[in-house]
């Protein structure tokens, strides 16, 4: 290459994309919304009744992580435009033009086949099905369809994130049973109005990049109605864990707690005129689902 | 090629010089390598679970 041909690849801003480290691969596959997705899928994996060998355990929790990374960095691909506007993703890699949007879809498609592959050859094909079957759920029904459509898209798409406790159950299992469907219904209805929370204080930036997020289209004071309606409704699915045997007399007290706790700040964030307690009610909204998924792991460990 | 490793290779991207791009292919090279080593780790040692078990391995 000769400095001419040096400083073109400048000009035209092909070289960037060779300023893709092993950090922004790794950026690329949500790693923090993957702790989440691999803790529920662990949950389910170990409250299933049954027994897997902690090798095949282990692979069924990677499959689980690696897929929900891979459908992480095709949405990355598909929303680079609208990444690039919204403050809190303008950081990521392909707005800052620093991957090729190319190599990252290559990445997202490779990761997720392979991660269907494995947990199909590894433990067994039900729960490669639900896997694969999530991994398409968000890439094509979130993704591509409803997230600039309606302001429903994450009640929807929700159900891709419902899905890994689910995998865990049918890992150990092989099956789909009411238990598992419980367990997906926690997190279907947990999503709403954790994402809505933080879309009342990041509306401007929705609003900005053309998402009808529910406070964009219809309002913060019906967006808030409609998180208290989500909440009253998962105060009775969190419970259920333990009239099917999932939870025990631990769990129980503590989803009472947790859930009152939830439906309490739904009720703060109705009342309040300011964004503070939308913001803190997305923080407990993260500690509310992990502290129901530890509570059922936590008392069947010590069962 | 000429003073490569003094030229800006892609501003406002972290990457000051053709160096420090190498030194990224490099490590993303090395990265991958690892990785293949792990998938073929895995691999083996499903398929021996799987046989001790008595599964298709």
């Amino acid at each position: 290459m000769t400095d001419t041909a040096l400083d073109m690849s400048v000009e035209t801003g092909a070289a960037s994309y060779g300023a893709a480290s092993v950090k922004d691969y790794v950026a690329l596959l949500k790693p923090r919304v993957m702790s989440l997705v691999v803790f529920s899928g662990l949950a389910g994996l170990i409250v299933a009744p049954g027994h897997l060998h902690p090798v095949l355990a282990a692979v069924a929790i990677l499959c689980i992580a690696i897929g929900a990374g891979a459908a992480g960095a095709i949405n990355m691909w598909y929303d680079r435009d609208i990444d690039a506007i919204m403050a809190r993703t303008q950081k990521r890699p392909l707005p800052q033009g620093r991957m090729d949007p190319d190599e990252a879809l290559a990445f997202g498609v490779f990761l997720s086949v392979a991660s269907v592959v494995l947990m199909g050859l590894a433990v067994n094909w039900v729960a490669a099905a639900l896997l694969g079957l999530a991994n398409a759920f968000y890439v094509f029904v979130y993704t591509m369809w409803l997230k600039r459509r309606t302001p429903q898209n994450i009640v929807i798409g929700g159900a891709a994130g419902a899905f890994p406790p689910m995998i865990g159950w049918a890992a150990v299992t092989g099956d789909v049973s009411l238990a598992s469907i419980i367990l997906f219904a926690l997190i279907f209805f947990w999503t709403p109005p954790h994402f809505w929370a933080l879309a009342i204080f990041r509306k401007v930036d929705y609003s900005a990049a053309g998402v009808p997020m529910l406070p964009v289209v219809a309002g913060e004071a019906e967006t808030k109605r409609q998180m208290l309606w989500y909440t009253l409704a998962l105060f009775p699915i969190g419970v259920a864990p333990y009239f099917v045997g999932v939870g025990g007399p631990v769990y129980l007290a503590g989803s009472i707690i947790l859930g009152g706790l939830f439906v309490l700040s739904a009720i703060r964030v109705l009342r309040s005129e300011d964004h503070k307690p939308a913001k803190q009610m997305f923080t407990y909204s993260i500690l509310y689902l992990f502290l129901m998924f530890a509570l059922l792991i936590g008392e069947r460990l010590a069962a | 090629m000429t003073n490569q490793t003094d030229k800006t290779v892609a501003p406002g991207t972290g990457i000051q010089t053709e160096a420090e791009r190498l030194k990224r292919q490099r490590q993303k090279n090395i990265a991958v390598a690892l990785l293949l080593v792990a998938f073929v780790a895995i691999v083996y040692v499903v398929a021996i679970v799987r046989m001790s078990e008595g599964g298709p391995g």
